[in-house]
């Protein structure tokens, strides 16, 4: 499907036909954006039997998995030395294992987008408690999201809220709060931020908590906006999701993650009016989104360029098996990935600037490691078996490239493949290589 | 796998990595003077915005002391270059450097109508050019572009585990990135030919045909690390630092007779909003150990006249200080050029501080004066496709 222009019918149901069906492969386009691909066979079929309705209230829906309580209790048992390397791997070890990954895959938007890095908070407490407001609060409102972030403890570590007080205002947070996190450049003024520091003074942290501290507050008078009040964090964060421009912001960058890299503006504007529609839940937002004709027109299938956690995350869960979380952090930030650490307050640029010769040669290194055993990723994984177990089709490299990659590939690309499988001894383990290092495979 | 013979030819040979039709091109056109061929230009970014004013201090100013009762450096602790000027006292063995007539400082450097937002400041840095229709790919992406067919082999090289900085993206070039050379060798097993096979498999789709592009591109560096990686090793102590360690990267690889043009690198942190006093001191210390070891590596060498490291940040910072015991967003401020090819001592003249431009010091010297010198002065290219307009150059290469 070409799909109209019209924003409005982008944001339409989609409706299958016999020319564009809701078949396995909408159904994995659908698995891979809103969560981390099809996890097993039987899973893609139920998706694609369920209609995109159906489809997307299941995967949003999701309630909350409770059996990863046990690996957050363990974490809670190690992480007395509060350990970044521990954090990471427990989330990791969370999409992996999860059975909501919606969840995991919309905190780690709102990883990107209210990025903080623990290089200078120094606690991964206190970024695990953002992990969390992310994972726990990620599909509800994005008002109350954004008052939450202006005085989680991470955060005013990181643009140095807590060191912001009356009558010394600091402006780096309400700076990055309107450039970055709400209404992007050009959409405020230099008077806006000042005034905006004054009122998100009065907040102190103390190791991995904030509290506030009334006497740091600037209660006077401020005007944000063109309006006049004693306004504090609460207020702000209200008054930039107020101003016009913030739907369209956050719409275009939601797009950018779930959809395609450059959503054109008749998509970002109807998405906008869902958004805000939609009260900013972004859940519900998300949902509508996820069955829209603009969600599976041809433009937007195949186009964007997986993130080294998509891609890990994504490849360890069609596999199984087990993988020591420890390492995979260390392959994810190797491909150009650190988690708790995006290189900067904007997050990761994502797209193409995630591929140079560099992080693709650490993605098909990490790959064959996944694909044996033991190793540093400490991996249970038997190739020949995984490849014997479905023998429904005759040849294992045709359904390993239905599995991986649920559509054809040019016989070009086939036929190597193919031969690879014929050489004998290790023959499965480098034809799943030679797939999932097919560009085709690191693409959502 | 699909390697281009000439590129082995030319590996270890010391002549220029960049394809034949890029030499016919005019990027090679003239032979480099000293040593042939083998001219190379570093470019260091200082993330977040290096306060200038506390790294070359103007001492004489009461204006600065006046404006900084809590972060100046008084003129007794800095280190003196000049009548006007002193370097932080964390640098001194960039000072012996300067001294030695192999340190250059550029000043008040920036663009028209400074940007304090760190992103759109550094992308114009990246860019080479302050118009936003041209932020797609950055000066070096487009140095490469213009001489390049396009995605085989680089003439620069990112060391760094950050993502590849926008300044060496190109629309076709590919300029490939590592921290360290056994992280980049492929490791395929039986695989290795199927997957090289596989990506140079011609493809419609614009995204996998970008995506293959840069995975031959990949498959052909780590071929060509693996000859680096055997040879090259030093005997000058190096700090242990990361930038330190990327510094050393480049050293073995250039002991090794790679041949990148450009090597690109980072250090990051000197966003000092708050408790400047203390961070920029240990950011200038490492840097100043660092590079200092760099260059003490790279004179024993024997390669210091066809070695030049560009230093700049994507703006200063305000001249007067925070309620932080930091400094804020600010605009011009000095880039740094070290080197035994270049006019080393003070180009321009000391920040003016009594005419600020919105609190900030005020730009002299556009940055893309410097992209030309460098471009035109050292590596010997035309600088005309990279930056929107004519720059003429600054007198700093000799």
């Amino acid at each position: 499907m070409t799909g109209p222009r019209d924003g409005g019918v982008l944001m339409e149901p989609f409706v299958p036909s016999d020319a564009n069906p809701f078949d396995a492969a909408a159904a994995a386009h659908l698995l891979r954006r809103a969560a981390f691909g099809p996890a097993a066979p039987d899973e893609l079929q139920r998706i694609a039997e369920s209609g995109p309705a159906e489809a997307a209230k299941s995967i949003v829906r999701a309630p909350a998995d409770r059996a990863l309580e046990e690996l957050d209790a363990m974490f809670d048992a190690i992480a007395s030395a509060d350990s970044i390397e521990s954090l990471r791997s427990w989330w990791l070890l969370r999409m992996l294992r999860t059975k909501a990954p919606f969840r995991e895959k919309l905190a780690l938007f709102f990883h990107g987008h209210f990025a903080t890095a623990h290089r200078k908070v120094q606690s991964a407490r206190a970024m695990r408690a953002q992990a969390e407001l992310f994972i726990e609060h990620g599909g509800g409102g994005f008002v109350l999201l954004t008052k939450q972030i202006v005085r989680d403890a991470a955060m005013l570590v990181f643009l140095d809220g807590a060191k912001s007080a009356k009558g010394r205002p600091n402006e780096n947070l309400a700076r990055e709060l309107m450039e970055l996190f709400t209404l992007g450049r050009g959409n405020y003024h230099e008077a806006d931020i000042r005034e905006a520091a004054r009122a998100l003074t009065g907040w102190r942290v103390d190791g991995p908590s904030a509290h506030f501290h009334a006497p740091s507050f600037d209660a006077g008078e401020k005007q944000i906006f063109g309006r006049r009040g004693n306004f504090n964090d609460n207020d702000v964060a209200e008054l930039c999701v107020a101003q016009p421009a913030c739907a369209k912001f956050v719409a275009r960058k939601l797009l950018v993650f779930y959809v395609m890299p450059e959503p054109q503006a008749p998509f970002v504007d109807a998405f906008a009016k869902t958004l805000a529609d939609e009260g900013f839940v972004l859940s519900r937002a998300l949902e509508l989104l996820f069955q829209s004709n603009g969600f599976y027109a041809a433009e937007a299938r195949k186009c964007n360029i997986k993130s080294p956690v998509e891609f890990a995350v994504g490849l360890l869960r069609s596999l199984g098996g087990r993988v020591s979380g420890a390492a995979l952090a260390r392959a994810v930030a190797e491909m150009g990935q650190n988690l708790f650490d995006p290189p900067s307050v904007k997050g990761w640029d994502g797209g193409r600037a995630w591929i140079h010769p560099a992080t693709w040669l650490a993605r098909t290194n990490f790959a064959f490691e996944a694909l044996g055993r033991g190793g540093p990723l400490e991996r249970e994984f038997d190739a020949e078996e995984f490849v014997a177990s479905d023998r429904r089709n005759a040849n294992s490299a045709d359904r390993a490239l239905e599995l991986l990659l649920q559509n054809g590939v040019a016989p070009d690309v086939r036929e190597p493949i193919r031969r690879l499988e014929a050489a004998g001894l290790g023959g499965a383990r480098a034809m799943l290589h030679a797939v999932v290092c097919l560009p085709e495979y690191h693409l959502n | 796998m699909n390697f281009d013979r000439r590129d082995f030819v030319k590996f270890g040979l010391g002549l220029p990595f960049a394809s034949a039709s890029a030499r016919a091109n005019g990027f090679f056109a003239r032979p480099p003077r000293e040593p042939a061929g083998e001219r190379v230009l570093i470019i260091l970014q200082m993330t977040g915005g290096n306060d200038g004013l506390n790294t070359c201090i103007p001492i004489e100013d009461d204006l600065y002391h006046r404006a900084r009762p809590r972060l100046r450096i008084p003129k007794e602790s800095a280190i003196r270059l000049d009548e006007h000027a002193g370097l932080h006292p964390a640098m001194h063995r960039l000072a012996e450097i300067y001294k030695n007539g192999e340190f250059a400082i550029i000043q008040n450097v920036g663009y028209p109508q400074p940007d304090r937002s760190h992103f759109r400041s550094m992308e114009i840095w990246h860019c080479g050019s302050t118009d936003p229709a041209r932020a797609d790919s950055g000066w070096i992406g487009k140095l490469n572009d213009s001489v390049d067919g396009g995605g085989r082999g680089a003439a620069a090289l990112h060391v760094g585990s950050t993502e590849l900085p926008l300044s060496l993206v190109g629309g076709r070039s590919v300029t490939p990135s590592l921290t360290k050379l056994d992280r980049a060798l492929l490791a395929a097993g039986a695989a290795g030919a199927a997957l090289a096979q596989t990506a140079s498999v011609h493809r419609e789709s614009k995204q996998s045909a970008w995506l293959a592009r840069q995975a031959s591109a990949a498959y052909e560096f780590s071929a060509k690390l693996k000859s680096a990686a055997a040879a090259g090793r030093t005997n000058v102590n190096y700090p242990n630092s990361p930038l330190a360690k990327k510094l050393y990267t480049i050293s073995q690889l250039m002991n090794a007779g790679f041949d990148a043009r450009i090597y690109y690198l980072e250090i990051d942190g000197f966003d000092t909003h708050a408790g400047e006093a203390q961070l920029h001191t240990l950011l200038l210390r490492e840097l100043d150990e660092s590079v200092a070891a760099f260059w003490k590596d790279i004179r024993s060498m024997h390669r210091e006249r066809g070695v030049a490291m560009l230093m700049f940040s994507e703006f200063g910072r305000r001249l007067r200080e925070n309620a932080s015991g930091g400094t804020d967003h600010g605009a011009a401020a000095p880039v740094f050029l070290l080197g035994g090819g270049i006019r080393a001592g003070m180009h321009g003249d000391p920040p003016d501080l009594a005419h600020l431009d919105d609190g900030d010091v005020t730009m002299k010297i556009d940055f893309r004066r410097v992209y030309a010198s460098a471009m035109r002065d050292w590596l010997d290219v035309d600088p005309s496709p990279v930056l929107d307009g004519a720059f003429p150059s600054l007198p700093l290469f000799s």
